[in-house]
């Protein structure tokens, strides 16, 4: 089902933090993608390439108008296949509403950034990808 | 336009009576018109008919005499040829002058002859003459007979008639046969000219036979046929032309003399009915009787035949009458019908008048009574009486009038009667609102420094009445607004008067929740004071969020009363959004560059820029540190403004809180476990299900037990506790730590507090930790309290209701 090497699409803005999450995944043996938008970033899924996408790493303020949820919400929209892609939602806003959104559109897991290390995302991104061990944890929602 | 405005003239386009006489004036009109035509056309019809009919009797009349004389003549030439004398006369020749067998001589007979034909002639006055021929044509006998004498013509004056055509044809006919001639002048002597004065004259003969039936000569009659003709023509009145004509159409009788006679045979002028008529000349010489219409004229013509047994010889009897004359008599009918019809017509324009005028009284009588009530005497009535539908009506009319001002009355009184109502009311209203002296002594505890002042009701009114916060009074039955001071009017925009008496439910928009409404009703139920901030009012044709507050007050009688204290909330629900808001978006802004400064230092603390020199190391891990901290901060910061701005919201389910305590043990276990500290448990293994928000409670057990590890030094003891006393569910956790310096206690659980000693001890903390967890529990129904005592140690306890927490509307959660 996946190759041995593990390809995630990286949507986030901030470019500091988007190198920083590159270098990182690149240490860890991740093939890592890079968008700062919501376009930029289906561009890449519509891609030939994309079957290789394993897992879509996605922040919610990004370049543009349109944000991570309108990313979901075209994402979910588009054909099956990439309704199947897991997808992780890392980002510093807290609000209540926009994990509920996130969740009601199938995100496996949110973060919030400044809360996690990157070596534990990265963790949960490998048993993810690799173990399926995609979304809940013990209390039945996506951590945090 | 109203009716009032309209006078009855303006109204009335085609007045009753009009109509009344109009329409029958019509229907006669038309039936007139058809009659009249009908019978101008039958009459006409008619009085042509019956004009023939007269005619043809008249002119049967006229003829008959002649043909009477015609018909004798006839007979008379046979009895003057069975005469004994001509048969004596036949045998006196035959025997040489002596008949025999008669015993007479040819010259007795002869005489004998000539005497009878002379009485004959004189006796009936229409011939002429009368002769005996013998077969050569010589005369025998002659008499002639004019102006009243017989004369018998001596023989030396009688004369050969033997070519003339009357003898020849009369001679070989048979004996009982008669001969008559054509009418036409008389000729006399040898020349044969005609006799003047003229003499017509028809011929009758018959032939002579003797025994042996051979023919031995003829007799002859002449008719004056002038006599006859003038007997037709008597009295020919000038209204009619009258005509007698030959077969050949030649005039025997014209009005002007002249054109008679113009037979060729006669005098040959040729005057004849052929230019008069020549369209109809060959019906009229047909030998049948007929009439002709013809425009101008109507001509009736008739055949008089001299002999009746030969048919082809006849006169004509023509009449004509003008049409005029027909007509005249038809056109005067016709003018009397038409002058009888318009009479009549008249007469019954004029009945009618005088009888639609009495119909109309009773009618003009009730127009001038609803008149007069239109201006509004209801007490007129209409005095009619006539036994038909206006009757009716107006009988109607006057008991609806008795109904309307049975109405009115019944409405005064009704007036009245309201009236009075309405002035208790007011009057209840104003002891009413005397009664608010003791509500809003109870509410505001504040207000206790006004009593004083606000025993005066009518200050304590116009306090009430000009308060900013919109205060209204409910009764108990179906909440209605007794009183709405003018805040409140404000508030919903709408004065006190328009909801007076409605519900308060009627004012209460959709928007409001059920439950929220449920809530607020629960006050008139259970007598107990609800608020909310959840609750819509209507204003106009939108809302407003409101802050709302309902206790109920009791009356002297029992009657209760509930006043409610209504704020517009929707500018401090803005504020706080917009501070949330803020709060959010600071957050996030200032936690995007701290995120940027872990990681960074967490990669460079893996090792993956390349190893670290200790120093290298030392230095990020300070980095690092600093920026967790920072990162904690704003998690705490964010909560506190959840919690001062009341966003924050408390969401149970049932939890196993036992449960919820070991995973909290479990994560902070490295934690004590790096300080060698001794963690004791004292609370039962058992489920402990509790209504809780498990986010919440996990907060604040890793509050407290974060604290105890963090401010006790290695090797000390730490002791979670958990159990239920007195209705509540107890969480204790006590520590061999430094404890809180007394004069600091006061201020342990206020927003970014430390204590000296906890500064001073390097250790890390917000100092918003505890803040948090009393808020928390403060508004969850439970209570937060401590015991310490410095360097010895400190036991921190929070309860919760064994009900459970409160639920709390918010629009955020706390985070960790």
């Amino acid at each position: 089902m996946h190759h041995q090497e593990i390809t995630v699409l990286i949507i986030e803005d901030e470019r500091p933090l988007a190198q920083a999450i590159k270098s990182k995944l690149e240490k860890e043996g991740i093939v890592a993608i890079s968008a700062r938008s919501v376009e930029q970033g289906l561009g890449y899924l519509n891609d030939s390439d994309f079957e290789k996408i394993d897992l879509i790493w996605l922040d919610h303020y990004l370049l543009g108008d349109k944000t991570g949820i309108d990313f979901m919400a075209e994402c979910r929209a588009q054909s099956d296949h990439l309704q199947s892609i897991p997808i992780f939602v890392v980002t510093n806003t807290g609000s209540h509403d926009k994990k509920q959104s996130y969740i009601k559109f199938g995100a496996s897991k949110y973060y919030i950034k400044a809360n996690h290390r990157l070596d534990q995302i990265i963790d949960d991104i490998k048993a993810c990808v690799l173990r399926g061990e995609c979304s809940v944890d013990a209390n039945g929602t996506p951590s945090d | 336009m109203k009716l009032s405005d309209l006078s009855p003239s303006r109204l009335i386009k085609m007045p009753l009576r009009w109509k009344f006489i109009l329409g029958p004036l019509f229907i006669l009109f038309i039936f007139f018109v058809v009659v009249i035509f009908r019978s101008v056309t039958l009459s006409e019809l008619i009085i042509m008919d019956s004009t023939l009919r007269y005619m043809d009797a008249e002119m049967e009349a006229r003829a008959q005499d002649a043909t009477q004389t015609f018909t004798r003549a006839v007979q008379d030439v046979h009895v003057f040829r069975d005469l004994p004398p001509v048969q004596g006369m036949i045998r006196a020749e035959a025997e040489g002058g002596y008949d025999s067998l008669g015993q007479s001589s040819y010259e007795e007979w002869q005489s004998r002859l000539q005497e009878i034909f002379a009485s004959f002639a004189r006796t009936h006055g229409v011939y002429t003459q009368i002769r005996y021929l013998d077969e050569q044509g010589d005369e025998l006998v002659r008499v002639n007979y004019a102006d009243g004498v017989a004369e018998v013509v001596q023989e030396e004056f009688l004369q050969n008639k033997g070519d003339r055509y009357y003898f020849n044809e009369a001679l070989g006919l048979p004996g009982q046969d008669t001969y008559a001639s054509q009418i036409d002048l008389n000729r006399e002597g040898a020349n044969q000219n005609i006799q003047v004065p003229y003499q017509p004259s028809i011929r009758y003969a018959v032939s002579v036979k003797d025994a042996a039936g051979a023919p031995q000569g003829v007799i002859v009659a002449n008719i004056d046929a002038q006599y006859v003709i003038d007997q037709i023509a008597e009295a020919s009145s000038n209204k009619r032309t009258l005509f007698v004509l030959d077969q050949e159409g030649y005039f025997l009788f014209h009005a002007d003399k002249e054109k008679e006679w113009g037979n060729p045979r006669d005098l040959g002028h040729q005057a004849r009915y052929h230019d008069r008529r020549p369209d109809i000349i060959d019906e009229v010489l047909a030998g049948t009787s007929g009439s002709v219409w013809s425009g101008e004229n109507l001509v009736v013509f008739s055949p008089i035949y001299p002999n009746q047994d030969s048919r082809d010889r006849f006169l004509v009897l023509v009449e004509e009458v003008s049409t005029k004359t027909v007509t005249g008599v038809f056109e005067s009918f016709r003018k009397q019908l038409v002058l009888g019809s318009a009479l009549i017509f008249l007469g019954v324009a004029f009945g009618l008048l005088l009888f639609t005028r009495r119909l109309m009284v009773p009618l003009t009588k009730l127009q001038t009574v609803a008149g007069d009530v239109r201006d509004g005497d209801f007490n007129r009535r209409a005095d009619i009486s006539s036994k038909d539908e206006v009757g009716v009506v107006a009988q109607a009319f006057n008991e609806m009038l008795d109904t309307i001002q049975q109405y009115q009355s019944e409405l005064e009184q009704k007036v009245q009667e309201r009236t009075s109502e309405i002035e208790r009311a007011k009057k209840d209203l104003e002891d009413t609102n005397h009664t608010i002296v003791d509500l809003l002594k109870d509410t505001q505890q504040d207000r206790e420094q006004y009593r004083a002042q606000l025993l005066e009701t009518k200050k304590f009114q116009e306090a009430v009445e000009n308060a900013t916060d919109g205060i209204i009074i409910l009764s108990d039955q179906q909440k209605s607004i007794m009183y709405a001071n003018r805040a409140f009017e404000r508030l919903v925009g709408k004065h006190f008067h328009d909801i007076q008496n409605q519900s308060l439910d009627d004012l209460i928009d959709r928007a409001t929740s059920d439950e929220v409404r449920a809530h607020v009703g629960s006050v008139f139920v259970e007598n107990k004071t609800v608020s909310t901030e959840n609750i819509f009012f209507a204003r106009g044709s939108s809302f407003f969020q409101a802050s709302a507050s309902f206790f109920p007050i009791v009356k002297e009688h029992d009657t209760r009363l509930f006043v409610g204290i209504v704020q517009d909330i929707t500018v401090r629900k803005e504020i706080d959004k917009a501070k949330t808001e803020f709060v959010s978006l600071a957050s996030h802004q200032l936690r995007t560059p701290l995120s940027a400064i872990n990681w960074y230092a967490e990669m460079l603390l893996s090792g993956d820029a390349g190893e670290l020199a200790p120093e290298q190391r030392g230095y990020v891990e300070e980095i690092y540190g600093g920026s967790t901290r920072m990162v904690d901060l704003i998690n705490a910061l964010l909560n506190v403004s959840r919690i001062e701005l009341g966003t924050f919201s408390v969401e149970t389910q049932m939890t196993d809180i036992v449960k919820l305590l070991r995973s909290v043990l479990d994560e902070t276990k490295p934690l004590s476990d790096a300080k060698r500290l001794g963690m004791v448990h004292e609370f039962t293994n058992d489920p402990l299900e509790l209504k809780v928000d498990p986010k919440l409670l996990r907060m604040i057990f890793q509050n407290f037990i974060s604290n105890a590890i963090k401010y006790t030094p290695e090797e000390g003891t730490v002791t979670v506790r958990l159990y239920i006393e007195d209705e509540e569910c107890v969480f204790a956790v006590t520590d061999t730590g430094i404890g809180i310096p007394e004069a600091q206690q006061d201020h342990i659980f206020q927003k970014l507090f430390r204590a000296d000693n906890a500064k001073a001890g390097d250790t890390e903390g917000t100092g918003l930790g505890l803040y948090i967890v009393k808020k928390v529990i403060d508004h969850s129904g439970g209570r937060t309290w401590f015991e310490s005592e410095q360097d010895k140690g400190a036991t921190f306890y929070a309860t919760i209701p064994l009900s459970g927490m409160r639920d709390k509307e918010g629009s955020r959660t706390l985070d960790n």
